[in-house]
């Protein structure tokens, strides 16, 4: 079981990777519904109860609903960031090099592993934000789902905290308004 | 009654934004928001000494909630003569009023708890709500504001994000019972130091410093100044105790060379920024931003007397100078925005004459860049001195004596905390310096 937390841990970071090359919109928010689903994936199979129902929460609001919310909304704001793909590649490596670097201080050990992957793909997402800014925030919450997942006996309220994705839904509310707003500025 | 008290005071501002959301009248409203903000004042009054099951209220906390809810009460005041100057100037509209009137009580409230909450849990919560109600405040009806709300969303969504990541560290850091993790406990167990805490420290650092608007990521803070005012003066200058309290506490545990780095580094550059084109909200926000700079750099050479001076002068100056705003031109008004500016531009040279024997005791090559970054914030708040006082006046000035008062309230507070200094209120400051060693 293990093992196959640790694999769906892997191909989540792949798929941030995968993410930040993706420009288009479709493509990146089914991108990030199957992170969503792995993320889900990697922290239900560690078998508790508690954890769980936190996964399956976590997978509903951060997996279906905003993803889809966004889709509905058609955020076409994608800005390409200020570097071309290749510095955005080597930005994301360095960044993933320091994130196993953190983590290793912690010892060794699944734990570890768990955190560095989870580490990265916060940082990874938070790097996504430069384009398009509530696809990176989604991302960056399937990082801190899988980091808490990774830490036994976390209280019931942090755990709330870390499933409700509230930072990226003010996003895609905003992404909501800014639609809004172009309707209004619209020539008749 | 004293166990309810501190639940009553985070309680309170929530409930009268309910209230806000749904009176319609924006006269009602504005005294509602005034009143309320006096109660809490009185409130807080009672606070130091109260005890609580699940919030903790140390010497420091009652200190800065009392800070907060004071200036809370100020700028109600202020919010009152704002609101009716902007109605009659067609800046903004009725609805828009009220969702500002609602976002600065829950700022308000949400600042309060982030100070109070004993859970480094709660204490992020209460942080995003705020980030939430300054996004809702700072969306104006048209133009380009949606993209100065989601530019200040997302710098404050990246240090969020890595500040819980930091918490998450943190509940890893208490291992064998991550439950029972709090700050006052945190503060007290000597910290037995493991790699777990000190990562999530750094986390913390930067997370939250994202928030006291210190380098890396500190450009929504002048987006922020320029939203609407009474929400502004709540964000700008209130809400980065929270966030500084933080690193206050965990202050051991974090590398001293990084908050030193850190807090140079904000001075310098807000120094940089500081230009005479600037509008005025914006200069005092980086002003703002190179005292905070100032305060994370006390933080590091250990003298925490000198930062909590810095922290309680900072937000009522900082306040003062912002609710000098539409004021009708008279001469007693010039006299009062001088007066403001003059507070504000002092206040790094003090900052520096408070800390420069600590800094020589730590390394003499870090003095001059200080001195560099002090004189240049200074010159800059001082260079636009001959100042205009708003356009022309839209109302009889009757009661104009009454608008000033609030404000000189804040400068003579100023001037008997930075000069006069008397007895009892050292030994407080002493108390609070003691109380978080």
């Amino acid at each position: 079981v293990t093992g196959a937390a640790q694999l769906c841990g892997a191909l989540a970071l792949l798929l941030s990777f995968a993410l930040l090359c993706q420009r288009r919109l479709r493509m990146s928010v089914c991108l990030c519904v199957v992170q969503a689903l792995l993320v889900a994936l990697a922290t239900g199979l560690q078998g508790t109860l508690p954890l769980a129902l936190f996964a399956l929460l976590a997978f509903g609001l951060n997996g279906l609903v905003l993803p889809l919310a966004l889709l509905r909304i058609g955020d076409r704001a994608d800005r390409q960031p200020g570097f071309g793909a290749p510095a955005l590649a080597l930005l994301a490596v360095v960044l993933v090099a320091v994130a196993v670097a953190v983590a290793m201080r912690l010892g060794t050990g699944t734990r570890t592993e768990a955190l560095a992957v989870a580490l990265s793909i916060v940082l990874l997402g938070l790097l996504r934000i430069t384009g398009t800014s509530a696809l990176g925030l989604l991302s960056a919450q399937n990082g801190l789902i899988l980091a808490a997942g990774a830490i036994p006996g976390l209280p019931p309220l942090v755990l709330a905290i870390v499933a409700v994705p509230c930072l990226p839904a003010l996003m895609v509310a905003l992404a909501w308004l800014r639609r809004f707003d172009r309707l209004d500025a619209a020539p008749p | 009654m004293n166990l309810a008290l501190p639940i009553l005071v985070v309680v309170l501002p929530f409930a009268s934004a309910a209230v806000l959301g749904v009176v319609a009248s924006w006269r009602i409203g504005s005294l509602i928001n005034a009143a309320s903000a006096s109660l809490l004042f009185l409130l807080t009054c009672l606070l130091p000494g109260a005890a609580s099951t699940v919030l903790h209220v140390g010497p420091v906390q009652a200190h800065l909630a009392l800070l907060t809810s004071f200036v809370a009460m100020t700028t109600g005041w202020f919010g009152v003569r704002h609101v009716r100057a902007a109605l009659d100037a067609r800046l903004t509209g009725r609805r828009r009023v009220r969702i500002q009137q609602v976002t600065f009580q829950v700022l308000v409230g949400a600042t309060i708890l982030a100070l109070l909450s004993d859970s480094p849990a709660l204490t992020w919560l209460a942080l995003a709500i705020a980030v939430a109600a300054a996004t809702s405040a700072s969306l104006t009806p048209r133009g380009a504001a949606p993209d100065a709300a989601s530019r200040l969303l997302a710098l404050c969504a990246v240090g969020l994000m890595l500040a819980l990541f930091g918490t998450l560290l943190l509940y890893l850091a208490a291992e064998p019972n991550p439950a029972s993790l709090r700050w006052s406990a945190l503060l007290l167990a000597g910290s037995p130091r493991n790699a777990a805490l000190e990562l999530a420290c750094i986390f913390l650092l930067l997370g939250y410093g994202t928030l006291a608007g210190l380098v890396p990521l500190h450009g929504w803070l002048p987006e922020a100044a320029a939203g609407p005012a009474p929400n502004a003066i709540i964000l700008t200058s209130l809400l980065v105790n929270a966030p500084l309290l933080v690193i206050l506490r965990l202050r051991g545990c974090m590398p001293a060379d990084l908050l030193l780095a850190l807090g140079l580094a904000s001075l310098l550059l807000a120094a940089c920024c500081m230009s005479s084109r600037l509008d005025p909200r914006r200069a005092v926000a980086f002003a703002g931003m190179a005292l905070v700079g100032l305060i994370v750099f006390a933080f590091g050479l250990a003298t925490p007397l000198h930062a909590l001076l810095l922290m309680t002068l900072l937000p009522l100056a900082r306040a003062a100078a912002l609710q000098c705003e539409d004021l009708s031109p008279t001469r007693a008004s010039a006299w009062t925005s001088t007066a403001c500016v003059l507070a504000l531009a002092a206040l790094p040279p003090f900052a520096l004459f408070l800390i420069a024997g600590a800094t020589v005791d730590h390394s003499a090559w870090l003095l001059p860049p200080l001195g560099i970054g002090v004189l240049l914030t200074s010159w800059a708040l001082i260079a636009r001195l001959p100042l205009s006082v708003g356009p022309a006046a839209r109302r009889d000035s009757g009661n104009e004596t009454v608008a000033l008062a609030p404000i000189w309230l804040q400068l003579a507070m100023l001037l008997i905390l930075a000069v006069a200094m008397p007895e009892p209120v050292l030994d407080w400051f002493r108390d609070m310096t003691i109380s978080i060693r």
